[in-house]
């Protein structure tokens, strides 16, 4: 089965075919999307504006962390599941799809920018206080996961316009 | 009269440029997006903190010292972008219940945003657990609502039909 039949499948599947022929289902869920996806970057860009020290300096960048990232996890999630369901409606287009592409490929990018700063970097500014200059690794991953997310989010406007 | 005002504004060099220039829409849709994202992340933390029970280790003032420019700021850039965009779609925009709901939203939540944020910036706010009544759970719950409904508003403008 080549990945063209194996997408159409997914098309053809019934949660799939509901979300793409009802007139309320597929915006709603798109809804979820937005909201979500604005949570996940809202949250990343605070710790990331933070690492790079442009805002919030009087507060430790642990402290932040721990506050925000339940809500990033959080949004992410929905964010994924509402994102498979949208991607089911209407499979094999989104593959042909060049922002969508884009899209999943920074996504990619995004996430193993963020698993090398939680493995590499994240031990080194444990327990600095919130005076101190970030090291250049976790301000280099901080810009990266910036412009990365911000071509995530101009990545998925693109394409509903192409 | 939202007809007069709607084909007044197409006839602008702005809306004109937009249409024109195809990409400058979804372009100035991303910053209106982004800004919306900071906003809205912070707002949320905001009320959610408001509503927390270990309020007093971080009185109102801190807290909404903590999210005020998060909030200010990103809302202003929407604020711009969002006109660029009635001026680039001025028929979309204008023409449509979804907007007009969403602006509605908007103002009750600027509305109170800012009858609340001197009260909160006081520095003798420190609110101790279970002292947290009336109408300021209230409205951080009012509020959650808002800031959860104007986007998703804004999603729907494309699914409503105009007037």
């Amino acid at each position: 089965m080549s990945i063209l039949d194996f997408l159409q499948r997914v098309e053809e599947t019934s949660v799939a075919t509901s979300v793409r022929e009802s007139g309320w289902l597929f915006p709603t869920i798109e809804t979820v999307h937005v909201i979500s996806l604005a949570v996940v970057l809202g949250s990343i860009a605070m710790v990331d504006l933070r690492l790079l020290g442009v805002t919030s300096r009087d507060r430790p960048v642990e402290a932040l962390m721990r506050e925000l990232l339940p809500l990033t996890w959080g949004g992410f999630v929905v964010a994924a599941g509402s994102g498979l369901l949208l991607f089911s409606s209407a499979a094999v287009r989104y593959v042909g799809n060049g922002p969508f592409l884009a899209k999943f490929g920074l996504l990619v990018l995004a996430g193993l920018n963020m698993m090398a700063f939680h493995s590499f970097i994240e031990k080194k500014i444990k327990g600095m206080d919130s005076h101190s200059r970030m090291p250049i690794a976790a301000r280099s991953c901080a810009a990266i996961s910036l412009l990365l997310w911000i071509g995530i989010a101009t990545c998925g406007r693109w394409v509903g316009f192409v | 009269m939202l007809e007069i005002v709607s084909d007044s504004l197409a006839d602008t060099f702005v809306s004109r440029m937009m249409q024109e220039w195809l990409w400058t829409i979804p372009a100035v849709q991303t910053i209106h997006i982004l800004a919306l994202s900071l906003a809205l992340t912070a707002g949320l933390l905001l009320e959610l903190g408001i509503l927390r029970a270990n309020m007093s280790r971080e009185g109102t003032s801190a807290l909404m010292q903590r999210f005020d420019g998060w909030i200010t700021y990103p809302l202003l850039v929407a604020g711009i972008s969002g006109l660029l965009l009635v001026a680039g779609e001025p028929g979309r925009a204008l023409m449509n219940a979804a907007f007009w709901t969403k602006m509605l939203m908007f103002a009750v939540l600027l509305m109170v945003f800012v009858t609340r944020r001197r009260w909160l910036l006081r520095a003798d706010r420190v609110v101790a657990p279970g002292q947290l009544h009336g109408l300021l759970p209230a409205s951080a719950v009012l509020s959650i609502g808002l800031w959860l409904a104007i986007p998703s508003l804004g999603r729907w403008i494309a699914y409503v039909d105009s007037f």
